[in-house]
C-alpha cells in the first residue's frame, strides 16, 4: 500500500517517528507513520488493541487503511486518512469557556467512549493528537501510536519540558504503575488538557504555580493550578479538576458515565 | 440501609426470624445447606438476597460445599489453581447457573482466600473470576446486578500502598458493588482497634463516593458503626463465627470436640452482648437492671431463673436479630445526622457502664470497653469526610 | 517463694490442706470463669462457698475473675503473691467496692487477709445448685474454715 502513495511532505513528528504526508491514487490524502517499537512488555496487548482500532469506522478516528509490525526490525507502520484541520494546540483559544470546553470533553467522549467500550486506554491523550474538524468536532489521530511507546523509557530520563516529556500524562503512567492503567487514567489527561484550554497555560506549570518544579514533579506531586492572573476560578472548572486530576484514580470518576453526567449537568 | 441474615448453622433460626419481619433478605451459606435444598426453598426466601459462593478455598469440600454444581471438584477431581486456567468461564457459568435458577437479587462473583497477601491476587482474581464472569453475563443479556467478593485483608487497611491497590483494582472493576468482608484478628469479641475501624470506614466511604453498592458481610454490633459511611447493608448473624470472618469455618480439618460458645445476650442500649452469667450479679446488685435489656417476645423467657442456656436454643440470637434489625432502621437517613445519632448511643451506653460498673465489675468482653475507641473512630471519621 | 502461677497454686493448696482441709474443688470447670480454688462446708442442708483466685500479679484481671465466681459463691478472695501486692493493697478500696476479699500469700503459711468481704447469697441459683450437686456426694467435713468464712446468717 505505502508502494503506491506518492509522498507529498514531511509533517512534524514528535521525534519518535517518521511521518509523512502522502497521496494514495484512490483513496486521497493519507498519512504514512513509521516508527521504531520500543516496548515489547505488552506485545500480545498491543496487537489485540491494533486489531480492534483497525476496524472502527468512526468520525472520531482516522480511518486506518494498513498496518504492520515487523518484530525482527522492530518497526512499525501506519497509513490513515489525512485529516483537514487544526489541531487542539492550535486551536485552543476557541474553547475558553466553560460552556466550550464542556461540550468539546462531551464530544471527545463520545469518541473515546467506543475504545473504553473495548477495554482499550488512549493513554496518549493531548492537544496536539485532537484534530478540530471544519464542523467542530473533533478527531482523535495518533490513537494507535501510543500502544509501541513505552513511557518507562522516558520517564527513566525525565527532564524539563521537551519533545519527549510526557506532560500529559497521568501518575500512574509516570510511576509505570501498569495495573493502574485503565479509562481513568484518559480522564486525567482530558482533565489536564481541560484546565489548560480554560486556564490557558499547562495547569501543573511550575512557572505559574511559582514553585521551582517540573510539571512531571508537579503531577506527581498533585501541585495544579485553578485561576491565573488573567483567569479567575470558575468552580464547575474546579470540580471537574477535583474528579479527574486526583492521584489515585480510585478519586477520580469511576466510569465515563459519570464523567458525562457531570459535565451535561453543567452545561 | 438493608439488613441481610448472614446464615450458617441453624439457617432456620434466621429463616423464621425473616419470616417474622426481621431483615430484608438472606446470605445463604454453601457450606451448610445442601444446593437441592436451596433450589426448593420457596422464591420470597431468595429473591431478595444471595448466596455467599465460598470458593474461598477453592477445592475445600467442606460441609454440602460440594452438592454445588459449581464446585471445583466436581468439575475435576483434585482440582487446583493451574485448572483455573482451562476452565475458569465453565466454573463461571455453572456459577452464575446456579445464582440465577435460585433467582437471587445478586449475581456474586467468588473470591479466594490467602492467609498471606500475594502480588498476584489481583491480577489472578480478574482473570479466573471477573473477567469470565462478567463476560458471560454480558454476552447473555443477564440483568442482575452484580456484586464482587472482597476480603479486606488488615494489611490492605494498614499500608498506604496495598490500600490504593486494593481500592484502585476494586473500583476498577465493570460491577454494580462488593460484597465486602473484613478479616478482622483480634482477639476480642468487639473490635477494639481504631486504626482498623478508622481504615475500614475510609475503605466503605471511598467504594461509596465511586458509586458502588457496598454491601458488608461477616458483621458483629461494628455494623453500627460502619453504618456512618453509608453501606447497602449489613448482616445479622447468629454465632460468632458467623459475626466474624475467620478461614477456619472453611477448612475440611478434623476439629476437636465442638465448645459450646458462651450465653451472650445483646443490649441495643449498651452496644454489647452482655455474658449472660453477670445477669444473675445485675439482678443482685442494680435495681432496675431489666431496663437494660431490650423488649422482644424472647425477653420473658431469657429471664426466667430456670431458662438454661445451651447454644442450641435459638432465643438469644433471635433476641439478637430483633433487636438489632431495630436499632439499625431507626438509624435516620443523612450520613450527618447518622453521625451524631452513633455519637450519642455510643455517649450513653458509655454513661450506662459507668453506673453499671459502680457496682458489677464486668470482664473486658462484657464491659463495653470497645465504645471509647468506636466514639474516637466516629470522631476522626467525620472531621475526614467534611 | 514462688515465680510462678503453677508453683504459687501448689504451695497454696498445700497450705489449705492443713490450715482448712479437704473440703475443697480445684479448678472446677462449667461454672463461671474456672476458679483456682473452691471451699465449701456443708452444714446439714446448708452450703457455704468460697472461692480463691490466685495470681501473682495483674491484681484487676485477678479481680474481674473473682468477680464472676460470686455467681456461685458466698465469698470470693484474690489471692496475690505477696512480692507484687502493693498495687493491689494501694487499691484495696476496689475490693471493697466491689466486695471482693484479698489476701496475700508468701508461700508455706504465710497467708494475710486484708480485707474480709461480707458474706451473700450467690448470684445466679441455678450455679449455686450446680455446684452443690457436684460435691453433695462427698461426705468429707470441713476443719477450721471459720477464719475465712466468719459468717452470721
Amino acid at each position: 500500500m505505502i508502494k503506491d502513495c506518492k509522498i507529498i511532505k514531511d509533517l512534524p513528528s514528535g521525534g519518535q517517528k517518521n511521518v509523512q504526508l502522502a497521496e494514495h491514487p484512490e483513496i486521497g490524502l493519507v498519512v504514512i507513520k513509521r516508527g521504531e517499537i520500543k516496548s515489547f512488555t505488552s506485545l500480545e496487548r498491543i496487537k489485540r488493541e491494533i486489531e480492534l482500532l483497525s476496524v472502527l469506522k468512526s468520525e472520531f478516528y482516522p480511518q486506518q487503511y494498513h498496518f504492520n509490525i515487523d518484530i525482527k526490525t522492530k518497526e512499525f507502520e501506519i497509513v490513515e486518512d489525512y485529516i483537514e484541520g487544526a489541531s487542539l494546540r492550535e486551536s485552543m483559544k476557541s474553547f475558553a469557556t466553560v460552556e466550550q470546553i464542556f461540550t468539546l470533553l462531551l464530544s471527545l467522549i463520545d469518541g473515546l467512549s467506543i475504545i473504553w467500550e473495548l477495554n482499550i486506554v488512549h493513554r496518549d491523550l493531548k492537544p496536539e493528537n485532537i484534530i478540530i474538524r471544519k464542523n467542530g468536532n473533533p478527531c482523535i489521530i495518533d490513537l494507535g501510536i501510543a500502544r509501541f511507546l513505552d513511557l518507562e523509557a522516558l520517564t527513566k530520563t525525565i527532564a524539563p519540558i521537551g519533545p519527549c516529556t510526557p506532560i500529559y500524562a497521568a501518575p500512574e503512567q509516570l510511576t509505570n504503575n501498569k495495573n493502574v492503567i485503565d479509562p481513568r487514567t484518559d480522564f486525567f489527561c482530558l482533565g489536564i488538557i481541560s484546565m489548560e484550554m480554560f486556564l490557558g497555560v499547562h495547569p501543573f506549570d511550575g512557572k505559574y504555580l511559582e514553585n521551582q518544579f517540573s510539571i512531571v514533579e508537579n503531577i506527581l506531586q498533585d501541585n495544579y493550578l485553578l485561576e491565573t492572573r488573567h483567569v479567575n476560578r470558575d468552580e464547575r472548572m474546579v470540580e471537574l479538576a477535583a474528579k479527574t486530576l486526583q492521584l489515585q484514580p480510585y478519586n477520580r470518576f469511576r466510569n465515563y458515565i459519570q464523567l458525562q453526567s457531570f459535565l451535561i449537568k453543567h452545561l | 440501609m438493608k439488613v441481610y441474615h448472614q446464615t450458617g448453622f441453624r439457617q432456620n433460626w434466621n429463616i423464621e426470624s425473616f419470616e417474622q419481619g426481621v431483615g430484608d433478605g438472606l446470605i445463604y451459606s454453601p457450606v451448610n445447606l445442601d444446593a437441592d435444598k436451596l433450589l426448593l426453598l420457596d422464591g420470597h426466601l431468595k429473591r431478595t438476597g444471595f448466596i455467599d459462593p465460598q470458593l474461598y478455598l477453592l477445592n475445600e469440600a467442606k460441609g454440602t460445599l460440594d452438592t454445588y454444581p459449581y464446585f471445583p471438584g466436581n468439575i475435576k477431581p483434585d482440582y487446583s489453581t493451574p485448572d483455573l486456567d482451562n476452565s475458569n468461564v465453565l466454573l463461571a457459568q455453572l456459577c452464575i447457573d446456579f445464582q440465577l435458577k435460585n433467582d437471587f437479587e445478586y449475581i456474586i462473583i467468588p473470591t479466594r482466600y490467602y492467609a498471606d497477601n500475594p502480588t498476584t491476587y489481583f491480577a489472578q482474581t480478574s482473570d479466573y473470576f471477573v473477567i469470565p464472569f462478567c463476560d458471560f453475563i454480558k454476552n447473555k443479556g443477564i440483568r442482575k446486578k452484580i456484586l464482587l467478593s472482597v476480603i479486606v485483608k488488615a494489611i490492605m487497611l494498614s499500608d498506604e500502598e496495598k490500600r490504593n491497590e486494593a481500592l484502585n483494582w476494586i473500583t476498577g472493576q465493570n460491577v454494580d458493588g462488593v460484597y465486602l468482608i473484613f478479616e478482622d484478628n483480634s482477639a476480642t469479641k468487639q473490635i477494639k482497634d481504631f486504626e482498623f475501624l478508622f481504615n475500614s470506614l475510609l475503605f466503605i466511604q471511598i467504594l461509596k463516593n465511586n458509586g458502588m453498592e457496598v454491601h458488608l458481610g461477616y458483621n458483629n454490633t461494628e455494623a453500627l458503626l460502619f453504618s456512618i459511611a453509608m453501606p447497602d447493608s449489613v448482616t445479622i448473624g447468629s454465632f460468632e463465627n458467623l459475626r466474624s470472618f475467620g478461614i477456619k469455618r472453611f477448612q475440611d480439618i478434623e476439629n476437636g470436640p465442638m465448645r459450646g460458645p458462651r450465653a451472650r445476650l445483646y443490649s441495643s442500649q449498651l452496644i454489647q452482648w452482655v455474658d449472660y452469667q453477670y445477669i444473675g450479679a445485675f439482678k443482685k446488685l442494680i435495681s432496675d437492671y431489666e431496663n437494660l435489656f431490650d423488649d422482644s417476645e424472647f425477653k420473658p423467657l431469657m429471664f426466667k431463673p430456670e431458662f438454661n442456656w445451651h447454644f442450641l436454643k435459638s432465643e438469644p440470637y433471635k433476641h439478637y436479630f430483633f433487636v438489632f434489625n431495630r436499632q439499625i432502621k431507626s438509624l435516620p437517613e443523612s450520613q450527618t445526622d447518622r453521625i451524631e445519632n452513633i455519637k450519642i448511643q455510643i455517649k450513653n451506653a458509655v454513661n450506662l457502664f459507668r453506673k453499671i460498673e459502680d457496682s458489677v465489675l464486668l470482664d473486658e468482653n462484657s464491659d463495653g470497653s470497645h465504645l471509647p475507641t468506636w466514639f474516637n473512630a466516629v470522631n476522626a471519621f467525620q472531621k475526614e469526610i467534611k | 517463694m514462688f515465680e510462678t502461677e503453677l508453683e504459687m497454686s501448689k504451695q497454696f493448696e498445700k497450705f489449705i490442706k492443713s490450715s482448712f482441709g479437704n473440703t475443697y474443688l480445684k479448678e472446677q470447670q462449667g461454672l463461671f470463669g474456672v476458679p483456682d480454688f473452691i471451699f465449701y462446708e456443708k452444714k446439714n442442708e446448708d452450703f457455704t462457698f468460697v472461692s480463691f483466685e490466685l495470681k501473682i500479679k495483674n491484681w484487676k484481671r485477678a479481680a474481674k475473675q473473682a468477680f464472676r465466681h460470686k455467681s456461685f459463691s458466698n465469698i470470693t478472695y484474690v489471692i496475690l503473691g505477696s512480692k507484687y501486692a502493693n498495687p493491689a493493697l494501694e487499691n484495696i478500696d476496689f475490693f471493697k467496692q466491689y466486695n471482693i476479699g484479698l489476701a496475700t500469700y508468701a508461700g508455706e503459711n504465710y497467708f494475710e487477709i486484708h480485707y474480709k468481704p461480707e458474706i451473700h447469697e450467690p448470684y445466679s441459683e441455678y450455679l449455686k445448685q450446680k455446684l452443690i450437686e457436684k460435691i453433695a456426694y462427698r461426705r468429707k467435713k470441713t476443719i477450721k474454715i471459720r477464719p475465712i468464712l466468719d459468717y452470721q446468717f
